[in-house]
């Protein structure tokens, strides 16, 4: 196993043994995976997670099962449980479902947004719109990712809410894997904007619509990208 | 006569392997084709849709262990493909219970399997080939047959078919896995197995005009007659008995 993945590991995991010891050894891993610390394909070794961790079989073994429906990781049969390998195909089928549930979520959230939440979804916009101008990427996504989040938690159906949870982490997985930046901001902030003008009008059906098309149309750029890249030679 | 018909869903396709329903249950041998696991699941399975073990009640591992005259680890491992179809629930450090059908479930579930199936009918349209038309066809027509034959087994065997037909023809792995877990689940057996006993003969004109949008091509149609179609069920759903609220 990698030995600087489970550095990285060893590092956030802390003594104070929350409620639930597997869902905490599950988000570690989680977000590491995401972030690319632990690459596809790797083997997660329980042993060695014990002995790093501190922790017994149980609690390693429940996460590996919260991993796997997370879409995370692979339990192989007789053989381990491996870090899933990210492939187009991945991404192709991943962007319309969630463009699809996160237009549900959004033609639920229009009668539960409050005038704090559309409140926040400004702010976050015009931090979006500032980082894209300065560049500052990081900062571009967290925001980005909190308008989304806002109007997700306001559909109230904490299934969906669960489903798209998972979806977009496994979005964001997709971006470091292939190194992918937002390169057309522009068309992304003028998107946003309209829904937040139509969450303001309280217009169900195109909200919904617009949700939808503007992850489809990621899709499309994400989709581009990849294949500018792989004529440059570089692959994940 | 009890009606079992929902159990053909659980006859594995791919496998080849189904369910003996004529199995005692009390005769549970390591030599049996079947796995141990399957057959302890798919007994707890339907002793739970007919309400053998009531909503919130808790499997007790060592009675079940007794029961079949297994170890623990078959027991353990049959719980967790329970809870992976919804129909049990682990809590940690207390025990594993039957899983409470409640109005909030229904309501959270049906309109995410409505947008999704919605969405494979959408893409189904361009991948569709003439033979998976025909299986439609027959599909449906089994399913008119059974109902001119009050046949409620067959019906909803042909109706699951139908369905998987063009779920599978959205060729979106992730989609068809998420949509395959979501038809498995709990609830659309126990509820499906009783609406669709109460009106599975008006049923079939609707899964008709689906068909025929598909031999039309007609893609915004088909994605709005499918969403409808399981959401027109969702208020039905809530009045059944067994439904917490």
């Amino acid at each position: 196993m990698d030995v600087t993945g489970l550095d990285e590991i060893q590092k956030r995991f802390t003594k104070e043994i929350p409620e639930s010891l597997s869902k905490y050894i599950g988000e570690i891993f989680a977000n590491a995976i995401v972030e690319g610390k632990i690459k596809g394909g790797q083997k997660l070794v329980e042993n060695e997670i014990q002995k790093r961790l501190g922790v017994s079989r149980s609690p390693i073994r429940e996460a590996f099962r919260i991993l796997e429906r997370k879409g995370l990781v692979v339990n192989v049969p007789r053989k381990g449980t491996y870090v899933r390998k990210i492939s187009e195909n991945d991404i192709k089928e991943n962007f319309p479902i969630r463009a699809y549930l996160e237009g549900l979520a959004a033609r639920l959230a229009v009668p539960n947004l409050s005038p704090n939440d559309i409140a926040k979804m400004e702010s976050d916009l015009e931090i979006v719109i500032k980082s894209a101008k300065l560049k500052d990427y990081k900062t571009y996504l967290k925001h980005h990712s909190n308008f989304h989040e806002t109007f997700i938690r306001a559909s109230k159906n904490t299934t969906l809410i669960e489903f798209l949870e998972n979806l977009r982490r496994q979005s964001i997985w997709f971006r470091f894997t292939y190194f992918y930046v937002i390169d057309s901001s522009e068309v992304a902030i003028r998107a946003h904007s309209e829904i937040l003008e139509l969450f303001k009008k309280k217009d169900v059906e195109k909200v919904e619509f617009l949700v939808r098309n503007h992850i489809l149309l990621a899709l499309d750029g994400f989709i581009q990208f990849i294949k500018k890249e792989e004529k440059t030679d570089r692959k994940p | 006569m009890e009606d079992k018909s929902y159990l053909v869903l659980f006859s594995k396709k791919r496998g080849g392997r189904s369910l003996n329903f004529g199995m005692n249950p009390d005769e549970f041998s390591p030599q049996y084709p079947v796995s141990l696991v399957t057959q302890i699941t798919e007994f707890l399975t339907q002793a739970i849709i007919e309400g053998r073990y009531e909503s919130g009640q808790r499997l007790i591992e060592n009675e079940l262990q007794k029961k079949f005259g297994v170890s623990r680890t078959p027991i353990r491992e049959s719980f967790r493909v329970l809870e992976k179809n919804g129909f049990v629930v682990n809590v940690p450090r207390k025990g594993t219970f039957v899983r409470k059908m409640t109005k909030k479930y229904i309501e959270e579930n049906f309109p995410i399997r409505a947008i999704l199936e919605g969405l494979a009918a959408r893409l189904a349209v361009e991948h569709l080939a003439a033979q998976e038309i025909k299986e439609m066809e027959s599909a449906l027509s089994g399913m008119a047959k059974a109902a001119t034959k009050n046949d409620f087994k067959s019906y909803l065997k042909f109706h699951f078919d139908y369905h998987m037909v063009y779920i599978k023809g959205s060729r979106n792995d992730s989609l068809i896995g998420i949509l395959e877990n979501m038809m498995r689940h709990a609830v659309w057996f126990r509820f499906a197995y009783l609406w669709h006993q109460e009106n599975y003969q008006n049923a079939i004109p609707v899964h008709r005009e689906i068909l025929n949008l598909f031999i039309q091509h007609d893609t915004k149609r088909v994605e709005t007659l499918v969403r409808e179609h399981i959401l027109n069920n969702l208020n039905r759903y809530l009045q059944f008995p067994g439904v917490e609220k």
